[in-house]
Parts: structure tokens; C-alpha cells; sequence
């Protein structure tokens, strides 16, 4: 993860782009219909998504198509799941410190 | 990823009363023993389990997985207690000054057949680059050395008391 992909995503329209292209590709037309911004916003929003590798553009007849990276989205997945880890990895601690108290909270009623 | 939502959600059971698990995460004194990651200490570590009340806690990685001394505060508030049932809490991993992971936690404790049943929502609410980097390290360290410094920590807690 770098820092051109948070601040990439860090814009909320930017954001609502990602979202809307997560359901399916779509032509600037329809994000522009949808999100009821102009095209050249629009487009200049999508111009630092695909620097940021977050969205790809394919030609299909006369217009540009959209559509998610996968790339990105497996590193911020990659992410989640060290930072899974980590919390499992402090459960496993906090297991042992129930063990320890449990035993102690016996031990009072003997 | 600033903004945007990331969650997970971790469920595990613990053969023990729901009272001790929620006291394992209300307890200032229970939480130190496991909040940091293996190998970490936690040379403050306030938690004022109440609505509004203020989580305070430091951790050193007394280890060197990282750097050796170095030191991690977290902030936090809590948003909800419904003892002994369910926690909510926010909070912020602060580096150089700043705030570098924000999640919402939500904790429930629930008894099923004599156990207690632990579900953690988490929320990550603000993710900067900077949050890499230490979760790096983290990784790195308890590939190495998590067999250790499970034991260890336990000898630790012992001669703590």
C-alpha cells in the first residue's frame, strides 16, 4: 500500500466512483448520470484513480470503459488480513488471561 | 483507504464466565497482560470502562521486534457499556503525534452452554500509510518469536502479581 492510494480513495467522490464500479464497469457517461457531477470532474477524478492504479480503462465501439484494478484491492485485502492476525495473535494472549484468572477466581472459592 | 470502511469480525469462545471475559477487557489492570502484541508491555495503561469514560494505554516494545524501547500510545473512548454483555470503543493508534489507524470496536459477550462467546466487530475508520509499518514489523517479529513470547509473557504475569 503507498500513499497515492490513500489519498486516491481518501476522496469522497472519489470513493463513490470505486463504489459504483465495484457493481460493474461502467462508461463516464453513466458515473456522470449517477453521480450528477460534470464530465470533466468526472473525468479528472477518474484520471487520478487510473494513476493510482485503482481503475483500468478499456475502449469498447465509441466509448471508454471503467473498471476496477484488482491489483489494489488485493493489497488492501492483504492488509486486512495481517491486521486480522494481529488481533487473533492478542486473543490468543488474552486466552491465557482468562486461564490464569479463572484458576485464581477457584482457588478463592476452595 | 482513509474514509473508507474496512471491517473484520472475530468471534472465539472461552471456557470461562462471561463476568471474567468482560473484566479482561474493562479491567485496567487484566488489559495490560494482553492488549500490546507479544512482546510489547504496556507501561500505561488506563481504561475507564464507563459511557465516555477515556482509554489511555502505551506500548513498549519491550522485545525489540521493532525497535527496541520504542513506544506506541493508543487513545480510545468508549461509546457503550452494557455490562456484562457489550462494549463499544473507539479508538486511534497515535504515531509521531498523529492518528494512524482509527477503528470502532464493538465486543459482545454472550453465554452459550457454560462458555462464553466473544464476538469483535472492528471498524477501520481511518488507515493512513504510516499504519503499514508497524503491522510489518509486528508480522515479522511474531513469525519468529511468538512460541517464546507466549510463554514468556505468561512466566511475566506470574511474577507480576
Amino acid at each position: 500500500m503507498n500513499s497515492v492510494l490513500f489519498s486516491a480513495l481518501a476522496e469522497p467522490t472519489r470513493f463513490h466512483i470505486v463504489e459504483l464500479l465495484r457493481d460493474k464497469p461502467r462508461p463516464v457517461g453513466e458515473l456522470v448520470d449517477t453521480l450528477h457531477i460534470r464530465q470533466p470532474q468526472v473525468s479528472k477524478h477518474l484520471k487520478i484513480l487510473a494513476d493510482a492504479e485503482i481503475v483500468e480503462v478499456r475502449p469498447q465501439a465509441n466509448q471508454r470503459i471503467y473498471e476496477l484494478s484488482p491489483k489494489k484491492f488485493q493489497e488492501i485485502d492483504a492488509w486486512l488480513q495481517k491486521y486480522r492476525k494481529l488481533w487473533e495473535d492478542r486473543f490468543d494472549v488474552l486466552e491465557k488471561v482468562i486461564e490464569r484468572e479463572k484458576g485464581k477466581l477457584s482457588k478463592k472459592i476452595v | 483507504m482513509e474514509n473508507t470502511k474496512k471491517e473484520l469480525t472475530l468471534e472465539r469462545t472461552f471456557d470461562a464466565p462471561r463476568d471474567l471475559v468482560f473484566k479482561a477487557w474493562t479491567d485496567p489492570k487484566l488489559v495490560a497482560h494482553w492488549w500490546g502484541p507479544q512482546g510489547f508491555t504496556a507501561p500505561i495503561c488506563e481504561v475507564d470502562a464507563t459511557v465516555g469514560g477515556k482509554i489511555n494505554i502505551v506500548m513498549e516494545d519491550s522485545a525489540g521486534l521493532i525497535a527496541k524501547g520504542s513506544k506506541y500510545p493508543m487513545i480510545g473512548e468508549f461509546k457503550e457499556i452494557d455490562t456484562p454483555g457489550k462494549i463499544v470503543f473507539r479508538s486511534e493508534a497515535i504515531m509521531n503525534d498523529k492518528p494512524i489507524l482509527e477503528n470502532l470496536v464493538t465486543v459482545t459477550f454472550d453465554e452459550v452452554n457454560g462458555k462464553t462467546k466473544m464476538i469483535v466487530h472492528i471498524v477501520v475508520t481511518k488507515a493512513t500509510p504510516e499504519a503499514e509499518m508497524p503491522l510489518q514489523g509486528m508480522e515479522m517479529g511474531w513469525n519468529q518469536q511468538l512460541d517464546k513470547l507466549g510463554e514468556f509473557l505468561i512466566e511475566g504475569l506470574g511474577a507480576r502479581d
